[in-house]
């Protein structure tokens, strides 16, 4: 009965995960085959093979004179990587300072940083854009970058601060005796072994940062600083008839996100469930 | 090598608590003191006021003739050893053992002298690139001492080592601790809850006990001449055996026992003549059978044989208790009445009323 019970429940596991992969899936594998397809197949046989099978627009999407794709991959790049560095370095000394450091307060201060994860972006976005404004950072990498990392860091210090809190007061003692002070410790001990959590709050931080349409949008006015995801809006209304050459610019504003995210899954779970599960 | 000097040491937390109480002790160089008591005496806080882990409310605190009270930990010269190892994870063994002397800026191969003679030391070369992770309780503690070794430190200090250890491995690190002070000549303190590991490794044995010194003494002196009940049931396993007796002359009887006082103890008891005081005697100082002035009698209730020694759990009249310790060779069965003779040179008498002292140490005196 008990193991009849348990097949039951694999198998309604099973349909449920591989029809959620199937939906995840479909999508990107439409937009990587599309591209490589002709506008009247494309039109006539959505879900075939592609044939003739072709490379062009592929080529044309990164050749340099038809489309700024590599201009658009270095904004996003260069936001990105600073994003997420600002997040990580910031969120590692706040949590540490809110986890190991004992001041008046400090609960307080934590609890306001916890208010921002109650604060949706759009909702700021009107003073926001005041305040980029009045500090000149209007169409500047600055005024994109500032705002992400401050939206993600509620979040990141919260994941950081319960990692840090689980590190023994005793390693803490004997750093201190060992000759190092706060900063050392934090630098030499806790941050190498935090390195599930860090990288967990990077991914995140990239992942978001790469797909970030609607504050891009809002700051950058020039298409020197436009990021992929305009990229992507900028060459879909320049080639509006040309589907094909659309999927396949897609496709490849796509591959660096996964390849992220295909290194660092396991990264991912463990610094995710670390923090909430008492070892 | 250094002499440690506490000058009534206090401690009192921000919340009101007073954990140490005017704590004085003079550790000599060389010396392997022990601080021992129930948990929640104050020991480890004392350690960690030496270490420069806790702040001292008030009193002095001098290493090698120094004032060190506001003195950071990584400049008071000492190395401690932790109860969970606290060695760094991510580091291995080499590393963790190098980490002290590379923040101090030693040149590296100086370091890896240290090192590999500290292994040595310890027989752990074959270890020194692995990971924490991979070692054994046992060995994870012998990197530890490896840790405080490298550093020669002018004082170790031992904050209850051998706690997470089991009872066989416990007893193996104990001599290997041992060993080591008789091989480092350094002076070492240790704390400790556990009153074998204190007789055994110490020159000095603090007994601590609600943040008060109880006494302070050569392990044997505390075991054969405790200042109070606290110190007389502390020391020694199995421990003390305790009944209540009234003092009639030169005769000490109550809870079916009577023991023949000699001259000496009579005269420490005078003015205690007719009142009731706590007769305390050690099992080993009970002898089964024969005739003698101090006996007692009474039903066996548990054997507990441990091959060279037997332990007796007797009762006395069904209410009171008493432990005996004895050689093999007597086939004791349950329920078997015993007659018991109580070496009376060997006991001690316990005023039953607390004394206050001014400081606020209550106790129970040994009268003799």
């Amino acid at each position: 009965m008990i193991v009849d019970g348990n097949k039951t429940a694999k198998s309604i596991q099973y349909t449920l995960l591989i029809a959620l992969a199937v939906l995840t899936l479909l999508p990107m594998l439409l937009a990587l085959v599309g591209g490589f397809k002709n506008l009247a197949q494309l039109r006539l046989d959505l879900f075939g093979w592609p044939d003739p099978f072709l490379w062009e627009n592929y080529v044309d999407v990164l050749h340099p004179k038809r489309s700024r794709f590599f201009l658009s991959l270095f904004n996003s790049m260069l936001i990105m990587s600073t994003t997420v560095m600002l997040g990580v370095i910031l969120s590692s000394f706040a949590g540490f300072a809110l986890s190991r450091i004992k001041f008046p307060g400090r609960e307080l201060i934590f609890n306001f940083f916890l208010v921002g994860l109650l604060f949706p972006p759009a909702v700021a976005i009107l003073p926001l854009y005041v305040q980029l404004k009045s500090m000149y950072l209007l169409d500047n990498y600055f005024g994109v970058i500032l705002p992400q990392v401050a939206f993600a860091l509620p979040m990141q210090i919260m994941l950081v601060r319960s990692f840090f809190k689980q590190i023994p007061m005793e390693l803490e003692e004997s750093a201190t005796i060992d000759g190092c002070t706060q900063l050392q410790f934090l630098v030499r001990i806790v941050i190498p072994l935090s390195k599930p959590v860090l990288t967990t709050i990077a991914i995140l931080a990239m992942v978001g940062s790469w797909n970030s349409y609607f504050l891009p949008l809002l700051i950058l006015n020039s298409e020197k600083y436009f990021t992929l995801p305009m990229g992507v809006m900028s060459f879909a209304s320049q080639y509006v008839y040309n589907w094909p050459l659309v999927l396949a610019y897609i496709t490849l504003a796509m591959v660096p996100a996964v390849i992220f995210y295909m290194l660092a899954q396991k990264y991912i779970i463990e610094g995710l469930t670390s923090g909430a599960v008492k070892q | 090598m250094a002499k440690v000097i506490l000058k009534d040491i206090n401690k009192v937390y921000s919340n009101g608590f007073h954990a140490v109480h005017d704590v004085n002790i003079d550790i000599n160089d060389r010396e392997f003191v022990i601080l021992v008591g129930p948990s929640g005496c104050g020991k480890s806080t004392t350690l960690r006021m030496i270490a420069g882990l806790e702040e001292i409310s008030s009193g002095d605190l001098y290493i090698d003739e120094k004032r060190v009270n506001d003195v950071h930990p990584k400049d008071r010269d000492i190395a401690m050893v932790f109860q969970n190892y606290a060695l760094y994870p991510h580091m291995s063994i080499y590393e963790n053992m190098a980490f002290g002397l590379k923040m101090r800026k030693v040149p590296k191969d100086e370091i890896d002298k240290r090192v590999k003679e500290a292994a040595q030391i310890l027989h752990i070369e074959n270890l020194l690139s692995r990971k924490p992770k991979q070692l054994s309780g046992g060995q994870r503690q012998r990197v530890a001492l490896g840790r405080a070794i490298v550093r020669n430190p002018k004082v170790f200090l031992f904050d209850e080592p051998l706690s997470n250890l089991d009872a066989k491995l416990r007893g193996t690190m104990r001599v290997e601790i041992a060993r080591l002070h008789n091989q480092l000549q350094a002076t070492m303190i240790y704390v400790t809850h556990d009153q074998i590991e204190a007789m055994t490794l110490g020159d000095k044995v603090v007994v601590m006990k609600d943040g008060y010194i109880q006494q302070m003494d050569t392990p044997m002196n505390l075991y054969g001449n405790p200042v109070n009940k606290f110190v007389a049931g502390f020391m020694g396993t199995p421990p003390m055996n305790f009944q209540n007796v009234t003092i009639k002359g030169n005769v000490a009887e109550g809870s079916g026992i009577k023991i023949t006082l000699t001259d000496a103890q009579m005269a420490k008891l005078k003015a205690y003549d007719g009142k009731q005081v706590s007769a305390g005697f050690r099992p080993e100082n009970l002898h089964i059978g024969g005739e003698s002035q101090s006996t007692t009698t009474g039903t066996i209730e548990v054997v507990e044989t441990l091959g060279s020694e037997i332990i007796l759990y007797v009762s006395l009249n069904g209410e009171n208790r008493i432990v005996v310790k004895t050689t093999p060779g007597f086939n004791f069965k349950l329920n078997d009445k015993i007659t018991l003779n109580i070496n009376a040179e060997k006991c001690h008498f316990f005023d039953n009323e607390e004394t206050v002292h001014p400081s606020g140490k209550v106790e129970n005196i040994c009268i003799v």
